[in-house]
């Protein structure tokens, strides 16, 4: 679009003036392309004899302002030959006109100048118009825009967009063109960054382009198929110029494949030689060569190997079988890598040959899932590994298990055989059962069956003796190897070996024993359970060459006591040597440790007693215990014992005061487990008295529970006490008919005197005996069948009571059947005895009556005799 | 009376235009139209969004310049199948900037593979799709409407020659045209679409 008008004016002076020196510049032309001045020139003939440098002096005014000053010295064997002179300026040529002045220069002597104009042609536009366009600067350099206005415009802006540049210097440069210098510091975007100048009714702009020359390196070349030659190389910084300038490259002359990012290849024929490879990476800003010498016979990059599969499966081998991707692979020494993974591991294997096509995998497990990928490398000047074939998946041939990992637990009464489940890479196939043998010395052979996934058989063997337990696993290819283990005298030398503390470490037990046990020929054994509770024993097997082991397991918890114990493992039965107790990691003991706390008070001493703490309370190890007292809101003392076993604490000289008394555990974690209690110690007067109190008490509880035993019991007392005269055994007739008339009441004037006071005999009583009357005293007292008997019984003895005078105090309980008249009715009253006996349980009238006829046909069973009355 | 009719129609016609986002037209040819006319609306808007982002200084300048699709005059109340059929000679008209645009674009930059690229693939491929569609709408025994891109081979329409910073311009005024062009689609459409199926609720 822009014209380009070239305007070369001569302006010559004329060389004959006298005295001007006559070697100036001929045929001078200047022109102008892609933002560079070229200027070509002649000598003038008469230079030709000149045996001294000639010096041409070019000048460049720019606006008619001087901007560059050169001088281009012409040595004599360059006179006669055309010069050229080329300058690239800062302003575009499009911005402003350029002036161009030569002259020669000898001795100091000078020709005239000579002038060459180069002009803008713009053409009448009507918008500004921006100045280079689409060019591409380097980021570091400084650039000049300038904006040829339109006629009649002012300008309003000129700025570079984006943030690529600073340090902007504006400049008017002309009636109508104005220049903007900036400092480019950053890398455009890559559609350039846009220089706009505005007027106040158009605007227009023109794109820049700012990046880097290409700064690639690291170039490496090898072969591949041995027919050509591959180089990499690491691509440099972003050029910015992505889009404007691309940076191209050219490998051996040849241009590489667009967008070649760090890789070309060449079709070169591969010969055993060192040579230079060499590649070139361009762009606009710049050119960069990167060589690399090689003999690329020893830069043989392989193709991975092909077609990989896998032949012949075995249990514990496989046949793994490839191709090659170039055929003259088969004449090298090939060495190839074979990476063997399962879910859980995965393990190379190396193998070596020339024509390698084969590879025999073995040591593998059977019934297990595999997947190889293979690379391959020259064995001979390896310089790089292959890439990873395609994989391959197969799965083993299954087998009989691995030999199971037998221990065993014992207790009081059992010995358990147990053995750790086979994990899926020894089973080889799912296990079926598991087969125990036992015997003793010299006995038949024991056998039991055990089916999966159970692992333990518990048995009673002779304690006396020990036995030997041989365990097989059994699968569906057969069974494993049996694992034997002599089973101890039970105790023997167990109770000998005392247990020493030990402290966890991260989640385990860092165990170490003593310098090695020259019993432990086959090594040790470390088992573990809690000290207290149930236990699945868990066990670890040492070399012998190893006296400690680290010991984790996802069983243990903090907190708990274990019992570590570390057997020597021998030809016979395994050896106890040492034992271990400790926790993974304490914890502090909860506040409540001590489910009892007593106290008793000693003069002024109070001694706080507890419970011993049972193991499964301890949660660390105790080491001893402290009692905190103190008086409320006062200080606090305290004593101690460090004797785990103590299970009490004496304060001394307290004061008649109201203590609380605190018990707390020392551990390694600190003081806890803290149970208090409070107490008001008392006096020794107050004791005294208290137990004054209390004895009193108590008897007045006795007393009254004596009277009340016997108020209840009162007709049984009686009866032994002062028991009924008997009826005496009489063969009047008078007595017969009053018996068989059932104790008819006789009324007798108590103001008579009866014949037992006339004849003062003594009170006759009937004798408690208990198989004569079976008035026995049973817990139910004398109200049961028996007792009615005898009341019957008895009752009819005291039909002669009218003999008899009154006894004295107490009344008898009987008393409250008299009449209210207060007369004694000496006689029988039968109405009144059933209201007495009714309370009594189980009470018939009507069967008194039977038993009293009965009783009158035979004789009283008592033996009567005569007591004296007390006399008061 | 016929007056007033005719400018009831006129009013619905110009309701149909003020509120082109309603709810998805059923699926007759014209409702199809306008769908897909909603849809390079939608995707116009969003690909003048993306360039203008890329190349900031455009949000900053007012769009200059007349409209680069011209139609011929017509009468002042073309009828909706008139109307639509004058769209469809702009659409084409933009469908050939779009092309000179990203041959424009390929030849100052090379090939690119950025999100302003690739919708601007998808709005060409829509634009040709609704051309098609609305050349079925308009078609009869009479005349057949083309499909291909008009391209005018003027300096309004070939992206000048004043260098990369001018194509940038011109590729905006284009993304301009478009957007333009397809809102006017959907109003378009609206109106042909409320003539034909006698709804207005689309």
């Amino acid at each position: 679009m822009i014209a380009w008008l070239l305007l070369v004016s001569l302006s010559r002076s004329s060389a004959q003036d006298a005295g001007v020196f006559p070697c100036g510049p001929r045929n001078v032309t200047v022109s102008a392309s892609d933002q560079l001045i070229l200027l070509t020139w002649e000598d003038d003939p008469s230079c030709t004899s000149r045996r001294h440098t000639l010096t041409y002096e070019l000048e460049v005014l720019i606006a008619d302002q001087p901007a560059h000053h050169e001088e281009v010295a012409v040595s004599p064997d360059q006179m006669g030959s055309p010069h050229s002179w080329s300058w690239s300026p800062h302003l575009a040529l499009e911005c402003a006109p350029f002036t161009l002045k030569l002259r020669s220069r000898s001795h100091g002597r000078t020709s005239p100048w000579q002038l060459e104009r180069i002009g803008p042609g713009h053409a009448h536009s009507l918008s500004p118009e921006v100045y280079p366009r689409d060019k591409v600067f380097r980021v570091g350099t400084q650039a000049t825009f300038c904006c040829v206005l339109p006629t009649g415009q002012a300008l309003i802006t000129l700025n570079v967009s984006g943030d690529s540049s600073s340090n902007w210097v504006r400049r008017k440069i002309g009636n109508r063109t104005h220049s903007l210098t900036v400092d480019l510091v950053k890398g455009s975007v890559e559609s350039g960054a846009n220089v706009i100048c505005e007027t106040q009714t158009e605007h227009n702009g023109a794109c820049a382009y700012i990046g880097y020359p290409p700064a690639d390196h690291d170039l490496t070349c090898e072969t591949r198929d041995f027919q050509s030659v591959e180089c990499l190389w690491t691509v440099g910084r972003n050029t910015h110029l992505a889009l404007k300038s691309p940076t191209t490259y050219r490998l051996l002359g040849s241009t590489c494949a667009k967008g070649s990012a760090g890789r070309c290849s060449h079709k070169v024929r591969v010969d055993f030689e060192e040579r230079d490879w060499i590649l070139t990476a361009q762009n606009q800003l710049g050119t960069v060569n990167l060589t690399d010498r090689a003999d690329l016979m020893r830069r043989v990059h392989m193709f991975a190997p092909q077609e990989v599969k896998v032949s012949s499966v075995n249990a514990r081998s496989v046949r793994l079988e490839w191709n090659w991707a170039i055929q003259m692979y088969d004449e090298l020494n090939v060495r190839c890598q074979l990476k063997i993974s399962d879910n859980q591991t995965s393990a190379v294997r190396e193998c070596l040959g020339v024509a390698l096509r084969f590879a025999v995998l073995d040591d593998l497990i059977p019934n297990w899932p595999y997947e190889v990928t293979m690379r391959c490398g020259t064995a001979q000047h390896f310089w790089k590994w292959s890439e990873w074939s395609s994989s391959v998946e197969f799965l083993t041939m299954g087998d009989v298990p691995d030999a199971l990992d037998v221990w065993m637990q014992g207790n009081d009464s059992q010995t358990i055989i147990t053995w750790k489940v086979l994990p899926a890479n020894q089973s080889h196939g799912n296990i079926i059962d598991y087969e125990v043998t036992w015997e003793a010395t010299s006995e038949r052979r024991n056998k039991s069956r055990v089916l999966h996934p159970k692992r333990s058989l518990a048995l009673s063997l002779d304690a006396t003796r020990e036995h030997v337990v041989s365990v097989t696993a059994r699968n569906k290819y057969g069974n494993s190897s049996p694992s034997t283990i002599t089973i101890p005298v039970l105790n023997r030398g167990s109770g000998r070996v005392k247990s020493s503390k030990t402290q966890g470490s991260h989640g385990g037990f860092n165990l170490s024993w003593s310098a090695a046990s020259p019993m432990a020929s086959c090594g040790y054994i470390v088992d573990w359970c809690p000290s207290r509770g149930p236990c699945t024993i868990d066990w670890l097997r040492v070399p012998p060459s190893q006296t400690n082991v680290c010991i984790f397991s996802k069983n243990f918890r903090e907190g708990v006591r274990y019992m570590l114990s570390i057997y020597g493992c021998t030809r016979g039965a395994p050896v106890l040597l040492e034992r271990r107790e400790g926790y993974v990691k304490e914890k502090i003991i909860p506040d409540g440790l001590f489910r009892t706390l007593n106290w008793k008070q000693r003069d002024m001493d109070v001694e706080v007693s507890w419970d011993p703490v049972a193991l499964q309370e301890q949660s660390a190890f105790i080491q001893g215990y402290i009692l905190y007292y103190g008086q409320n809101n006062s200080s606090v003392m305290n004593i101690s014992t460090d004797d785990p076993r103590d299970t009490s604490l004496t304060a001394r000289n307290l004061q008649i005061n109201s203590y609380t008394f605190t018990v707390k555990a020392n551990t390694t974690v600190g003081q806890c487990g803290a149970t208090s209690i409070t107490v008001t110690l008392n006096s020794l007067t107050d004791n005294l008295i208290k137990a004054v109190g209390i004895t009193i008490a108590t008897i007045f509880v006795l007393l009254c529970l004596i009277v009340i035993l016997c108020y209840r019991n009162w007709e049984c007392i009686k009866l032994k006490v002062c028991p009924p005269i008997p009826m005496p055994v009489l063969k009047d007739k008078w007595m017969t008919s009053l018996t068989k008339k059932s104790c008819r009441p006789v009324f007798v004037e108590m103001s008579h005197h009866t014949e037992a006071e006339l004849m003062a005999i003594p009170e006759l009583h009937c004798k408690s005996e208990a198989p004569a009357l079976d008035c026995s005293y049973r817990a139910n007292g004398c109200f049961g069948e028996p007792v009615e008997n005898l009341s019957a019984r008895c009752a009819a003895a005291p039909c002669l009571l009218p003999l008899l005078p009154p006894p004295p105090t107490p009344p008898p309980p009987l008393s409250s059947s008299l009449p209210k008249d207060g007369r004694l009715n000496p006689s029988y009253n039968l109405s009144s005895t059933d209201s007495l006996v009714e309370g009594s349980h189980g009470y018939q009238p009507q069967k008194q009556k039977g038993q009293l006829e009965e009783a009158s046909d035979t004789p009283l069973p008592c033996v009567f005799t005569y007591i004296p009355l007390p006399s008061e | 009376m016929a007056e007033q009719q005719q400018q009831q129609q006129q009013e619905e016609q110009e309701e149909g235009m003020k509120s082109p986002d309603t709810p998805v037209p059923g699926s007759s040819p014209t409702g199809k139209a306008l769908s897909l006319a909603r849809l390079l609306q939608s995707e116009c808007s969003r690909l003048l969004q993306l360039y203008t982002e890329q190349e900031t200084f455009l949000s900053e300048e007012p769009p200059k310049g007349s409209r680069m699709v011209s139609l011929s005059p017509s009468a002042e109340q073309p009828d909706p199948e008139e109307a639509v059929r004058r769209l469809h000679a702009a659409l084409r008209q933009c469908l050939g900037l779009l092309h000179s645009a990203i041959a424009r674009a390929e030849e100052e930059w090379g090939e690119l593979e950025g999100d302003y690229e690739t919708l601007r693939h998808t709005v060409r491929i829509r634009l040709e799709h609704l051309l098609h569609t609305t050349k079925n709408l308009l078609q009869t025994d009479d005349a057949t409407l083309e499909v291909t891109p008009d391209i005018r081979c003027d300096e309004e329409t070939d992206g000048g020659g004043g260098g990369a910073f001018q194509l940038k311009i011109w590729t905006h005024r284009v993304l301009l045209e478009l957007v333009h062009w397809a809102d006017h689609a959907t109003q378009a459409l609206h109106v042909l679409h409320t003539q034909r199926e006698g709804t207005q609720d689309v």
